[in-house]
């Protein structure tokens, strides 16, 4: 699985943000726990085994499903429909790395269902010190990201 | 001509711009139907009436797999056309394979990637 | 005649002899919109995807943002007899330019925004051609609605 770039997890989560959400993502120094921070996990196995993880804050769901909806972002649906946005952003990020990166059409893999917990400003920065995940920014709103390998 | 259009997809953000696309096309619809999951799916198929069926493959309940393949056995809802609409990785080899999937477009998609979708399905009639 | 909208500009116009150009497109995005019924026809140029970046300067000179500059250019179509629901919405621009960052460039910001802008008026775009990074000039003929972009020499009807 080391084959897979943070570069491309970038890049997918990138595309898939502006595609279907029409949000611009830009990069970050560090990603400090915003005011409702949130994990979401989202396991696959198949040739390779391994978990993406998602540190968000609620707000950037709240702004996904806004501007999906075409609504306001403080529009009662939008606020309703956030996580679901953002468990939705972890499902098409995974499925779209994993495509691209099946070496031929007899490699399957199961991805299974997002998780989403919200967590604490401490939880939030334990989970960062973990390592690995990638500081980002979304309409000024913190977002960080990490593949990591199962065994 | 008019449509009626089933979208399946555990997301609601999803079928909300899968449905808000198909709105700002030209293509005229008499409904358009939502379910969450396969099973749901099919409740709302077996009682008639739709052209067209939008579906995601990876959901809780029922997925877009089995409920393909049930529709399928089921001489009601056997020649209704399905489109996949999916992240899943295996999604396009599943709709090569499967009877009855008439074309995968893979998420994430563009509002436009619909519209063009759906006017080649339903074949440029009124559209 | 050829009337030639600059950077952060737009014109509309419902006379059939017009042609409206733009030249120079890189990060920024030309953006046309026809009414084939009334044949009036619209070219924006904005250079930045919001105008919440600068709130001053989007009072000064709103053309130059993506949310912006399409509301104006919306107002004075409809001013012209058009109808929201017929335009037809073509896009050009939004490259990365020499030395702007591959992942995060202002073009991708741009193309972001002004679809953003797009879904929000309930407008879909009919033709794109964006991306790459060679500047391109824009034109759009009021008499047929006919957008043609022009790149290092080679010229495309969308």
């Amino acid at each position: 699985m080391s084959e897979i770039a943070m570069d491309a997890v970038i890049e997918k989560l990138i595309e898939a943000l502006e595609q279907m959400a029409f949000l611009s993502v830009g990069p970050a120094e560090q990603a400090a726990a915003p005011a409702s921070p949130l994990y979401l996990s989202l396991d696959f196995s198949g040739p390779w085994w391994g978990r993406l993880g998602l540190l968000t804050d609620q707000g950037v769901g709240a702004i996904m499903a806004s501007n999906m909806l075409a609504t306001g972002p403080d529009a009662p649906e939008a606020l309703l429909y956030a996580r679901d946005a953002l468990r939705e952003l972890l499902n098409i990020v995974c499925g779209a790395l994993l495509h691209d990166h099946a070496s031929c059409a007899t490699q399957t893999f199961a991805v299974g269902i997002p998780r989403l917990k919200s967590i604490t400003a401490e939880q939030w920065n334990h989970i960062l010190a973990d390592g690995n995940f990638i500081p980002l920014d979304a309409d000024g709103l913190a977002l960080a990201i990490r593949l990591k390998e199962l065994v | 001509m008019s449509y009626s259009i089933l979208i399946v997809d555990d997301s609601a953000t999803t079928r909300a711009i899968i449905k808000r696309s198909i709105q700002l096309t030209q293509i005229a619809t008499d409904r358009l139907g939502e379910a969450a999951d396969g099973r749901q799916a099919l409740q709302l198929l077996a009682q008639g009436g739709f052209d067209l069926v939008l579906a995601d493959l990876n959901m809780p309940a029922m997925g877009g797999m089995e409920m393909t393949r049930r529709m399928q056995a089921n001489p009601i809802t056997r020649d209704i056309p399905v489109v996949i609409i999916s992240a899943e990785p295996n999604a396009e080899k599943f709709a090569h394979d499967q009877a009855g999937v008439r074309g995968c477009l893979r998420k994430p998609f563009t509002p436009e990637a619909i519209r063009n979708l759906i006017t080649q399905v339903l074949g440029g009639a009124d559209v | 005649m050829n009337i030639v909208v600059g950077v952060s500009d737009a014109r509309a116009t419902a006379d059939p002899a017009d042609v409206l150009v733009t030249y120079s497109l890189g990060s920024c995005i030309g953006v046309t919109a026809y009414d084939p019924v009334v044949a009036a026809g619209g070219l924006l140029h904005f250079q930045l995807p919001t105008s919440t970046l600068d709130l001053q300067r989007a009072k000064d000179n709103p053309l130059m943002f993506a949310d912006t500059g399409l509301a104006h250019l919306l107002i004075w179509l409809q001013q012209l007899g058009a109808d929201k629901r017929r335009l037809e919405i073509n896009l050009a621009g939004a490259a990365q330019m020499l030395g702007d960052n591959n992942l995060f460039n202002i073009g991708r910001r741009n193309h972001a925004a002004i679809r953003k802008v797009l879904w929000q008026h309930g407008l879909l775009i009919q033709h794109e051609d964006v991306g790459g990074n060679s500047p391109r000039n824009m034109y759009l003929n009021l008499v047929d609605g006919v957008v043609q972009i022009k790149t290092s020499g080679n010229t495309v009807s969308l």
